[in-house]
């Protein structure tokens, strides 16, 4: 079987200028979404999962029979919006329930506390109350004399039954209140609106809003990284004419990839960031393999000119680089379509990346180095060991 | 068929053999030598627990936990399993179900906790020399602000110089509308302070697990800060939080009747008992607990020393005491501890008590000048010095013999983290906590099995289809390849996890590409006219720098990830990796055996590929 007849001859190079501006467009406007929507709210700003936004995450699966608005009803009783629940999976069964900190609700609770506290015993007898609004789900009162934790822990049940109060270890005449969290308090409320059995919480993921931040970062970095490695070895390997137009292909594909992700509502998470890394790696696999066409090509026909031989190169190479798709694609397809809900928006990611990688290789790496001539000439390779050598000995 | 081919040929063979060695137990499905032990271990621990359930209660929660644990046993591997290396595949937390936690100690306050003890100290010393100040610690900072008031200011910086050299002057600054000497610590003593409230972090931590009996935790440190806790099988994330969160248990306890209870004594009984109880060589404190009922006083019961084995990953029990149940004094009474040095350069633990400690130390060492105190932290014996006088200030000195002194500081160092435990709990914070229950696991296990067979039908039909008989060859180095990426991840005791399936099956897709790249040389090749034999040469030989070349920039990335990576997504990096290297091997080596076995052993003229 062939798809693509040896001798075929499109002319890539002479579309360039199209693909050009086609591509300049689609990376502008991908620029946009993920920069713009980054500052200012849009429908389609770039979403953040858990583990680069912070907070709680809780994968929970219903019964049969039980609706999102039983959902939405349960969860409005600890003061969650109808937003934070979302379907997620093809099941119809399973529910994302996301809230954006990590001790959701503490501070009331504290709050709550700590007036109780002053109520029960008096002003006077406490020091200070202490806790971080921001992260906290432990708080310490500090008392002029020594509390029972016990008596405190009574108190306080009637506020909410799973609160637990002990000694500190630290401090002399300090108790620890401790809040219930997030998990707890939408298991407690579901089980209160669906019935215990109605549902099964899935997986919790809890991260802190420095992590995220943190991570954000990082993973930036490391495509940046990337990037950078692949241009020295890129460089090294073939010719500095050649680097420009691989990383400029790259970041066009994850560009794209990102911008299309926020156009479809997905969200970013680190799988994500090891979708585009991949992507990365695959793009490159396909230029390389033109680049190195290119550099056999140049010594081939020393005198065509660098357009024809580029163009020939990726001629000859299209077999190649819409096989390879292909199979990958293929594979990508299974992942996606049988590889289940969590790892659904990391399979969608690599196929976006497969296809546009593709394109990049043809219209965007190779045509860089016709661009760039006038600044980076590309010096014709010499293989040294076809010229024969008489040395002494 | 030259000697060359048939090197590369039994190479290959072999290598494909060792494979699927590595495989057997994975495929099996068995429970490793130590998995068992641990299940048995956690047996026994539950026994006990039941054992000595002291109600009703109680001893139903026992017995459910006890049924819950011998309706799941562990697969035993048949006799002839032992011939195979026992290294498994094992699954990781995604797909297992459990909990992954990543803590910040906060290294920071362990130096303004310091920083405050210090402020303290600097007052005394120039106390002692006749000068009178203030000193606190600056807000927000580690910085040491000392008020002279009326005294010598080149004096004061003198003696606080010559007798706590562990500060760098910052200069004179006016704080509160007063003159003040400004100090820091210095960096070395700075990280020193850090590096010991993290090792006291992890300490704490995995004290608590071993006693929870979590199967196969693991704990890490991971930068100047971190700590990454592991917990397969849990799906409690607060308990789990409790677990870590909490402080670990620091007691001071008498050894009991020395006279009578000689160290050969107690280790003596501790022999005869697990040889009578038939415990073998790894037996749990549980199980060593029933093996010595009744052979000890009820006021006393046997602790041991440990030592944490770095290669077994365990801990590895030294020598027993035999120590008074009685609690003598806990953790919260220490205030500090710290390595010093004598006047002979011998390295010793310096602690100070609390006024209150202070006052019980001294009663009891003067009631127990001679004898020895166990210091025993989450029941495990750290150290039993004795002692030689009575100690009335609330100030002890702990030496620790006088032996090799590189040794002797370290374990000055770790007394000190154990002292600290109960003293100074530098605040943890949960970073990150990521619970997966068992049916999400299990859920993504099928999944991965499902996708997986439906990738490899469709790449494999494909290649088939496309190239014939070329592709069939192909297709053997691709099976090939699985089964080496397989048993490399075996081998290696990888983690698979949900984006590490994701791995195979990507490598799937793209291992073809190198066949795909060498197939449509070989065609254009054919296309020239040139001879079938000469068309594969010529095909191989120009194709395979261009799949050196891709595949190394592809590793690279791969590589990017692992370094930035965690936990899921590491798995990912590291089957992308590893199915780099395979593929590449399979698709050079292993199709171009086949290809050249076609053509000179057999002598093929034409070739099935497609055209």
């Amino acid at each position: 079987m062939q798809f693509i007849k040896p001798g075929s001859n499109y002319d890539f190079v002479g579309k360039r200028r199209f693909a050009a501006i086609g591509s300049a467009i689609a990376v502008t406007v991908a620029f946009l979404i993920a920069v713009v929507g980054s500052f200012v709210d849009t429908p389609v700003s770039p979403k953040y999962g858990v583990d680069f936004a912070g907070g709680t995450e809780i994968l929970i699966k219903v019964a049969d029979g039980v609706t999102i608005e039983q959902l939405r009803a349960g969860l409005g009783e600890v003061g969650l919006s109808d937003d934070s629940v979302q379907r997620f999976g093809g099941s119809g069964l399973e529910y994302k329930v996301r809230v954006e900190s990590v001790n959701y609700g503490a501070n009331e609770f504290f709050e709550t506390v700590e007036s109780t506290l002053k109520a029960d015993y008096g002003e006077d007898t406490w020091v200070r109350f202490e806790w971080d609004p921001e992260q906290s789900i432990k708080m310490s009162a500090k008392a002029t004399r020594t509390i029972s934790p016990a008596e405190v822990q009574g108190k306080l049940t009637a506020l909410n039954p799973d609160v637990t109060v002990e000694e500190s270890k630290v401090e002399h005449n300090a108790l620890i209140v401790s809040f219930p969290g997030v998990t707890d308090a939408v298991k407690g409320t579901l089980s209160g609106a669906l019935g215990a059995n109605q549902f099964e919480v899935l997986s919790v993921e809890m991260v802190g809003p420095s992590v995220g931040a943190e991570l954000r970062r990082q993973g930036l970095l490391s495509i940046v990284f990337a990037l950078a490695l692949i241009l020295v070895y890129v460089a090294f390997r073939f010719d500095l004419s050649f680097a420009p137009g691989a990383v400029a292909a790259l970041g066009h594909d994850v560009a794209i990839t990102i911008a299309v992700f926020c156009l479809l509502g997905r969200e970013f998470t680190l799988p994500t960031i090891g979708a585009l890394l991949t992507i990365v790696g695959y793009s490159l696999n396909d230029t390389i393999v033109v680049y190195d066409r290119i550099r056999e090509n140049l010594i081939r026909y020393p005198r065509r000119d660098l357009g024809d031989v580029v163009n020939v190169s990726l001629n000859e190479t299209l077999s190649r680089t819409v096989l390879t798709s292909i199979t990958t694609l293929g594979a990508v397809g299974a992942l996606m379509a049988f590889g289940g809900p969590i790892i659904a928006d990391f399979s969608l990611a690599l196929a976006i990346g497969v296809l546009v990688g593709t394109y990049s290789s043809i219209f965007v790496a190779s045509p860089m180095i016709l661009f760039l001539q006038k600044w980076l000439p590309v010096e014709v390779p010499v293989l040294d060991e076809e010229e024969p050598e008489l040395r002494a000995r | 068929m030259d000697g060359n081919w048939w090197f590369k040929f039994g190479s290959t063979t072999i290598l494909f053999l060792v494979s699927l060695a590595w495989l057997v137990w994975t495929v099996g499905g068995w429970a490793s030598p130590e998995e068992v032990e641990l299940h048995d271990a956690r047996e026994a621990e539950l026994v006990a627990l039941l054992n000595s359930a002291d109600d009703e209660a109680a001893k139903a929660i026992a017995q459910q936990t006890l049924n819950d644990h011998q309706s799941k046993p562990v697969p035993a591997a048949p006799s002839w399993a032992s011939y195979f290396p026992s290294d498994k595949i094992s699954l990781g937390l995604d797909l297992q179900g459990g909990i992954d936690l990543e803590l910040q100690v906060d290294i920071r306050k362990a130096v303004e906790a310091a920083a405050d003890r210090y402020s303290g100290t600097i007052v005394q010393v120039l106390k002692d020399e006749s000068l009178t100040a203030t000193a606190i610690r600056i807000d927000t900072t580690a910085d040491i602000a000392v008020f002279l008031g009326d005294s010598d200011d080149s004096k004061s910086r003198a003696v606080i110089l010559e007798e706590i050299p562990l500060f760098n002057f910052l200069g004179v600054q006016t704080i509160n509308d007063k003159r003040a000497l400004v100090y820091e610590f210095q960096q070395d003593f700075a990280d020193q302070l850090r590096k010991t409230a993290l090792q006291q972090a992890v300490e704490t931590i995995r004290n608590r697990i071993d006693k929870f009996g979590v199967t196969e935790p693991v704990i890490l440190t991971k930068g100047a800060d971190r700590i990454t806790v592991q917990l397969p099988g849990l799906d409690d994330p607060q308990r789990a939080i409790d677990l870590v969160g909490k402080t670990a248990q620091l007691e001071f306890r008498m050894l009991y009747e020395e006279d009578a209870w000689s160290d050969q004594r107690v280790r003596a009984l501790v022999e005869t008992a697990v040889e009578t109880a038939g415990l073998g060589e790894n037996y749990t404190d549980a199980q060593l607990k029933l093996a010595l009922a009744g052979k000890v006083p009820d006021e006393a019961e046997v602790l041991f020393k440990k030592t944490f084995d770095d290669l077994k990953m365990k801990a590895v029990r030294e020598q027993p005491f035999l120590v008074s149940k009685k609690v003598d004094l806990t953790g919260e009474f220490v205030d500090y501890a710290q390595v010093a040095v004598d006047q002979f350069n011998a390295p010793y633990v310096r602690m100070e008590l609390n006024s209150d400690g202070a006052r019980i130390f001294s009663k009891l060492s003067g009631d127990n000048v001679g004898k020895r105190m166990a210091i025993v932290l989450d029941d495990n014996v750290n150290s039993a010095p004795s002692f030689r006088e009575k100690i009335p200030g609330g100030v002890a000195s702990i030496e620790l013999g006088s032996g090799d002194p590189m040794a002797v500081r370290r374990d000055a160092e770790d007394l000190v983290v154990v002292l600290r435990a109960g003293a100074l709990p530098a605040p943890i914070e949960i970073l990150h906590n990521r619970t997966v229950g068992k049916t999400l696991g299990d859920d993504g296990i099928r999944a991965g099995k499902t996708a997986t067979a439906v990738a490899l039908l469709l790449v494999l039909g494909f290649m088939l289809v496309y190239y014939r008989m070329s592709g069939f060859i192909a297709n053997l180095a691709v099976t090939l390849n699985i089964a080496f990426i397989l048993a490399m991840l075996a081998g290696f005791g990888a983690t698979l996890t949900l984006p590490g399936i994701a791995g195979i099956i990507l490598t799937i897709g793209m291992a073809v590409d190198a066949n795909v790249i060498i197939f449509e040389r070989i065609r254009e090749e054919l296309f020239e006219g040139k001879s079938v034999r000469a068309s594969i040469a010529a095909g191989y030989d120009k194709a395979t720098w261009t799949i050196l070349d891709a595949n190394i920039t592809t590793f690279i990335t791969g590589a990017v990830l692992y370094s930035y990576g965690s936990g899921p997504i590491k798995g990912f990096a590291v089957t992308l990796m590893v199915g780099i290297i395979t593929s590449v091997f399979t698709a050079l080596v292993v199709t171009r055996l086949i290809f050249d076995y076609l053509t000179h052993g057999r002598g093929i003229r034409s070739l099935s590929i497609g055209v």
